[in-house]
């Protein structure tokens, strides 16, 4: 183990054996000091886990801070609202991911059992949930929760309003089922009434200039990822640890932001230069596999992507990093973020989800899919049969990867080893 | 111990109920308007999941909401008996079985109503067009379009259906014993899956019958207004999705409890409130609605008069559906909360009890605040996880009787 991995796991400790909102916030201050997070982002040997790392201290850290209203807001909400209202975001669900690398994922389920959350749901939100009532997460001033995708978020985030005290700062964005013009009023005179209403408790008018230049970089983000999702069509080499699936809080939470097109520009940069050497042949690429992933992932310490690397499977595409949306229009800004939200593959029917599964194995020449079926999430796996049958008809293998994104005690290691074994073997007769 | 109950039966008024005359078109979802089925010519009839899942394994996910599956096992085995489904985006699990009906039983039309989790006036608007989409959908089926007059009809009828429902739930709050608990939920069910004009035939006789019999026994034994028997007997709340379990049911009649509210999708959530109070003017007291005033009509003025009435009668829908008692799916928990509040106090309920079907995220996550906030006023509760036509009565009797015994 290095020094810095020392370091690392020192941290790791010390914050289990410190489960406190004030000491998190300690920590966060001193790892999050300009210095200290340079020479923390320097400990990476490739430039997109870099600024993955250091933007992710420094949002969490201005959360964790009260310089600024920090404001709970649930995964697929355009976050370029909260920016432009500055208001700080804070994605539990998110950061019940972050719980399950730290390894105090035993501590925040225990507690949301003992408050009554069934083992039945959903990790993500019960970690969440446990998190808030054991005080690790920051005190919110608001709360906002689209309907998008998932049932849990909505009720969670209330309890969290009501334990607060701020019901009425509680905003539940009602995400209409179909794409229409209809639908897009809708939900954009949503966004305003919302934007309208946090404006006002915060004394402030609505800024309209700040929502043209969030729209403005958000389109910039959005450049960027695009340019990152179309070479790696091509890629097939990627910088050792990197791994997609770990870009969800900037995707969402960071988009509209200075931040967000720092960290896509050097993904690109970096991922650029390993298309060019690939290209110039330095790197053999014929035996590699290449694997979409669907969901996300375990986030506790596990063996399934060594295994894929060993066997010479990459990750080539994952459908969180697929940019869904067309670009803003900084003229009809609510408008345009209700056509964002609209546009999100796992909104209304299955069929959406499926038509973007089909494009990206078209375009990333994708030899297998992994779904990974996370215990409790309904929205998900309740298309699988679906999912499964779609690509059965184009000849693609699929593999539903029961498991537990959170909790390692109800997913079997030596079950997904055997699973993922046997899928790779499929796969491999086909070369 | 086990009370000494003479129930007065539904199944021998149940007559005309058995005659089926006009063509069905399924729904899942108490928020589905029957008016606008029934002036599209159909008879609505609910999905109740009777059948034990065997295909639907293969569809679903293990962990996945037992109703859900019995419902599509269902519609797998008779799709061939509905002309199509009116589905809604009520939860996860319903916006997936409609994506497997659609995928694989593709001959039958089906039909996702999207219904709004926020109550406002946006929200209406917004339940106001996909009505009218639903409208579309059924019309293209039945080739006839819905006259002004077919939903005045409509609505007249479903108004008197949900109001002698409500007789029923007030004799059924008094006069437990001679109604029974199996007896009142199977009433319930036939109301949600007959032909509406037969079943309000007999449901009239029963309630007719049921007048002039409790009226004599009452005379003849004071049962009601004996108030130590009342007394005996622990008055509960009933709080859940969907429920229709007559294994269970025979549970509570055979212990001595009372239930004296409900709050669960097949009572209470699915007759409470009527659409356009005048239509039925004194059959329900105490019914107001922020939206029944002049001024929630003004945008429809400058439409043709009768197209300004048949738009009012579909605001009114929209309301009354958006205002009904609401499920846990809502936004405004608090709401519920409140609801579920003035029940237990108007009700002098002792307990609570809250049955949820496994793997349901909207029910089970209100569970946690629900049990914080009846702590805080001293009403203890029970939290039942069931699983659709798969109960085991011996443990759910054991632990409602230990739970009887603690109120």
């Amino acid at each position: 183990m290095s020094i810095i991995e020392k370091i690392k796991e020192n941290l790791k400790v010390r914050i289990q054996n410190n489960l406190q909102r004030d000491y998190i916030r300690k920590i966060l201050n001193i790892i999050g000091s300009k210095p200290l997070l340079l020479a923390y982002g320097a400990t990476f040997s490739s430039q997109s886990d870099k600024y993955l790392n250091i933007v992710s201290i420094k949002n969490i850290k201005k959360s964790y801070n009260k310089k600024s209203p920090t404001a709970y807001g649930s995964l697929f909400l355009p976050y370029e609202l909260f920016h432009s209202l500055e208001i700080v975001p804070f994605l539990p669900e998110v950061i019940a991911g972050f719980t399950g690398g730290l390894g105090i994922t035993d501590r925040t389920l225990k507690e949301a059992s003992s408050k009554w959350y069934t083992p039945d749901l959903c990790t993500f939100h019960r970690c969440a949930s446990g998190a808030v009532e054991l005080d690790l997460f920051p005190i919110p001033q608001f709360l906002i929760c689209a309907t998008l995708a998932c049932d849990a978020a909505q009720k969670t985030f209330y309890i969290d309003a009501k334990k607060y005290g701020i019901e009425d700062n509680f905003y539940l964005v009602d995400v209409p089922y179909e794409k229409n013009s209809k639908s897009i009023s809708y939900l954009a005179e949503q966004f305003k009434m919302i934007s309208k209403d946090i404006s006002t408790k915060l004394q402030k008018n609505l800024d309209f200039a700040r929502l043209e230049n969030t729209i403005k970089l958000s389109n910039e983000f959005r450049y960027w990822a695009l340019k990152v999702n179309d070479l790696r069509k091509e890629l097939s080499v990627y910088p050792k640890n990197f791994n997609g699936l770990n870009f969800i809080f900037p995707f969402h939470g960071l988009a509209g932001t200075k931040d967000a097109v720092i960290l896509y520009k050097n993904i690109y940069r970096e991922l650029k230069k390993l298309l060019d050497k690939q290209k110039n042949k330095k790197i053999k690429t014929d035996r590699i596999k290449r694997l979409l992933w669907l969901h996300l992932k375990p986030y506790y310490k596990n063996e399934i992507f060594t295994l894929l690397e060993k066997n010479n499977y990459i990750l080539a595409f994952e459908e969180i990093n697929y940019v869904y949306w067309p670009e803003l229009d900084s003229e009809n800004p609510f408008e345009s973020l209700a056509l964002k939200t609209l546009s999100h593959p796992l909104n209304g029917s299955a069929q959406n989800r499926v038509d973007m599964i089909m494009e990206i194995v078209k375009d990333y020449r994708i030899d297998g899919v992994v779904m990974f079926s996370h215990w409790g999430c309904r929205h998900s796996n309740g298309s699988g049969r679906i999912i499964k049958d779609s690509l059965k008809k184009i000849d693609i293998p699929t593999l539903i990867l029961d498991g537990d994104c959170l909790n390692k005690n109800n997913s079997s290691s030596g079950q997904i080893t055997t699973r993922l074994q046997g899928f790779m073997e499929i796969i491999n007769s086909r070369f | 111990m086990v009370m000494d109950r003479e129930i007065i039966p539904f199944a021998q008024f149940h007559i005309n109920s058995k005659k089926q005359y006009t063509k069905k078109i399924g729904w899942l979802c108490t928020y589905v308007p029957e008016e606008i089925i029934i002036a599209s010519g159909f008879s609505p009839a609910r999905i109740i999941g009777k059948d034990k899942v065997k295909k639907a394994e293969g569809y679903c996910p293990i962990n996945f909401c037992p109703y859900i599956k019995s419902a599509l096992e269902d519609i797998l085995n008779s799709s061939s008996n509905l002309e199509g489904i009116v589905f809604t985006n009520s939860c996860d699990g319903m916006r997936r079985l409609y994506d497997l009906c659609n995928t694989y039983i593709a001959d039958l039309p089906s039909f996702l109503l999207d219904v709004p989790r926020n109550k406002n006036e946006i929200a209406v608007k917004h339940f106001e067009n996909n009505i009218l989409k639903m409208i579309d959908f059924l019309e293209s089926l039945s080739s006839k379009t819905i006259e002004l007059t077919d939903l005045e009809n409509s609505i007249k009828l479903c108004n008197e259906k949900r109001a002698l429902l409500k007789r029923l739930n007030n004799y059924f709050k008094n006069l437990q014993s001679q109604i029974g608990i199996k007896n009142y939920f199977q009433i319930l069910k036939f109301a949600m899956t007959e032909e509406p004009e037969n079943f309000i035939e007999d449901l009239k006789k029963y309630l007719n019958y049921l007048d002039n019999e409790i009226d004599n026994k009452q005379k003849s034994s004071n049962i009601s207004n004996n108030p130590e028997a009342n007394n005996r007997e622990s008055r509960i709340m009933i709080i859940g999705n969907f429920l229709d379990e007559d294994r269970l049911w025979d549970v509570f009649d055979e212990l001595s409890c009372k239930i004296s509210a409900d709050d669960i999708c097949n009572s209470s959530r699915y007759f409470e409130n009527v659409t356009e109070p005048h239509a039925v003017a004194g059959l329900l007291n105490g019914y107001h609605s922020e939206f029944s005033t002049k001024n929630s009509y003004a945008d429809l003025n400058t439409c043709e008069k009768k197209d300004k009435i048949f738009l009012k009668l579909i605001r009114d829908i929209a309301v009354r559906q958006l205002y009904k008692p609401q499920c846990m799916r809502m936004s405004d928990l608090n709401f519920k909360l409140v609801e579920i509040k003035r029940n237990i106090k108007n009700n002098n309920i002792g307990g609570v009890i809250f049955i949820s079907q496994k793997f349901c995220d909207n029910t089970l996550l209100f569970y946690p605040l629900f049990r914080q906030q009846l702590n805080m006023v001293n009403i203890p509760s029970l939290l039942l996880e069931i699983e659709h036509n798969n109960i085991s009565t011996g443990q759910i009797k054991t632990r409602v009787q230990a739970f009887l015994e603690i109120i």
